[in-house]
């Protein structure tokens, strides 16, 4: 797999002092990866996530993409950000046009389609999306989950390389939860690296290829699931909990190696060893 | 808000917006140029009726038409009395020359709530976009509309948030409460903005709001002539009764 996205020394300050919300950050993204960055509120993913789409211009340091680094032209920044998309956490932050359908093809005419292909794209996507109900309702009238919806929408309609989540499930009820992590599922089995940053530590587990962990702007570690969540150090520097598989598996075996993935894998164990 | 839940839910919201458009706009301006109050009384109770078969409740129509009708109201009392030394007349003239206004501005208002009530704010941009009106303002119209929303329920949550911890428990903390809501919502709302900008770049704005809006249906031939009809009659109307009544 190639490298999609990486960063070398990365710095930024918020407000040029020395308090850095990226303090040194260095890591690499393949393509096709899922990744989840973990870490307290205030350490810096949500900073990094924007220094990635080209918003924010780092102190020090650079970003590479595709091993390109990358510049901060206005052309540059254009098509930077026509393949990295982000949905933010707060969908009334992304939403501003009146009705759905204004709103996912907004991103689309900005890439220089034509009408006629734009309304192809977004009448496709709706579709992919499920969300012909509303589609044609106000966007002040969705519900939370349905806003996160059109949002997703948005950026998918872009078609990027690279989708970043800020907290995909942050205020949704489960229904909506489910219905996001589905069309999760469905980006990463298309081949799209997804970089999204959860509390979750039960489906972090379950579904990252690689975790990063993030603490007071660095990074803590960058690493497969299960050496993330049975490393006890890492885990009280970031107060984090392990997973409820892995809790549950260290409580009745004593193998350190062959951890189950999800809650399935140890039930499946648990019957192995009950027989 | 109840205007935009009434045009989402009416049941002329899928008739082609410009011919709405044109319908209410030429029906106002006969009305108004006519001065006629035939005309006028023609014009409120054709598009009074239009209002109330798309969806409009009677009541809420009604209630809607009396918040002009009391401006108006008293607007027109400066011109039924009139002051002579010591004296107040009333003249009949004055009376019918008020009355004509009231209802001149009635039926003019109510062109524009059988504009509102049947078609939605995107559908009103659309044809404004048609007519070539500054792009500026129409992103500002487009920008405003959506966030009125997001605020007044953000000013809902502060003041449900307020009143939770006895923030209206008096007149003076009532009035302490207001001003904090008020710098608090415009603090937020500062916030929002610049949070909007950013998702906006992020999905590569270059200084122009550019977006599509769903497909329209085509305007039906029956109502350009059931209009052009209307529109006519009151015409001819107008100009009869003006010059040989």
């Amino acid at each position: 797999m190639n490298t999609i996205l990486k960063c070398e020394n990365l710095y930024f300050s918020y407000d040029e002092n020395d308090n850095y919300a990226l303090n040194n950050v260095n890591l690499s993204i393949k393509k096709g990866q899922k990744i989840a960055l973990m870490g307290a509120n205030g350490s810096g993913k949500s900073t990094f996530f924007l220094c990635c789409a080209g918003i924010l211009k780092p102190c020090k340091g650079n970003l590479f993409f595709h091993n390109e680094k990358i510049k901060y032209d206005k052309k540059s920044l254009l098509n930077l950000r026509s393949k990295i998309g982000i949905v933010f956490q707060e969908p009334d932050n992304q939403l501003f046009c009146a009705s759905v359908y204004e709103e996912i093809s907004f991103g689309v005419l900005n890439l220089g389609f034509s009408e006629d292909e734009t309304r192809l794209k977004v009448d496709n996507i709706i579709k992919t999306l499920n969300i012909q109900s509303f589609c044609e309702k106000p966007t002040h009238a969705l519900s939370g989950g349905q806003k996160k919806q059109v949002a997703i929408a948005d950026i998918l309609v872009m078609s990027p390389e690279i989708i970043i989540f800020d907290e995909p499930a942050s205020a949704l009820d489960p229904k909506h939860i489910k219905i996001v992590r589905e069309i999760i599922d469905k980006l990463t089995k298309q081949g799209l690296t997804v970089i999204m940053s959860t509390h979750d530590v039960d489906y972090a587990y379950d579904w990252a290829d690689e975790i990063i962990l993030f603490s007071d702007g660095e990074v803590i570690m960058q690493a497969k699931p299960i050496d993330i969540f049975t490393n006890n150090n890492v885990l009280n520097k970031t107060n984090l909990e392990k997973p409820t598989v892995i809790k549950l598996y260290e409580s009745i075996s004593e193998d350190k190696i062959n951890y189950p993935k999800n809650l399935k894998e140890l039930e499946t164990y648990i019957k192995a060893r009950l027989k | 808000m109840i205007i935009d839940k009434l045009s989402y839910n009416s049941k002329l919201r899928y008739e082609n917006a410009e011919v709405k458009f044109a319908f209410a706009v030429i029906t106002l301006l006969i009305c108004v140029i006519s001065r006629s109050a035939v005309t006028a009384i023609i014009v409120l109770l054709v598009t009074g009726v239009l209002t109330i078969k798309s969806g409009t409740p009677v009541f809420r129509y009604l209630k809607f038409l009396s918040m002009p009708l009391a401006f108006l109201s008293l607007s027109t009392i400066a011109i039924i009395f009139d002051f002579k030394q010591f004296y107040i007349i009333v003249n009949k003239n004055n009376i019918f020359y008020a009355l004509n206004l009231i209802l001149t501005s009635l039926s003019a208002v109510s062109c524009l709530y059988f504009l509102a009530f049947t078609t939605t704010i995107m559908d009103i941009l659309s044809v404004l976009k048609k007519l070539k009106c500054p792009k500026i303002i129409l992103e500002l119209m487009l920008l405003i509309y959506r966030f009125i929303f997001i605020l007044l329920d953000t000013a809902y949550a502060i003041s449900i948030a307020q009143n939770a911890r006895l923030g209206n428990i008096n007149y003076k903390t009532s009035l302490k409460s207001f001003g904090i809501l008020g710098s608090s919502l415009m603090l937020k709302a500062i916030k929002r903005s610049q949070n909007v900008y950013i998702a906006m770049q992020a999905r590569c704005y270059d200084d122009t709001i550019n977006v599509l809006s769903s497909k329209k249906t085509k305007p039906k031939v029956k109502h350009i002539i059931m209009i052009t009809l209307f529109d006519g009659f009151l015409l001819i109307f107008s100009i009869w009764s003006k010059f040989f009544i």
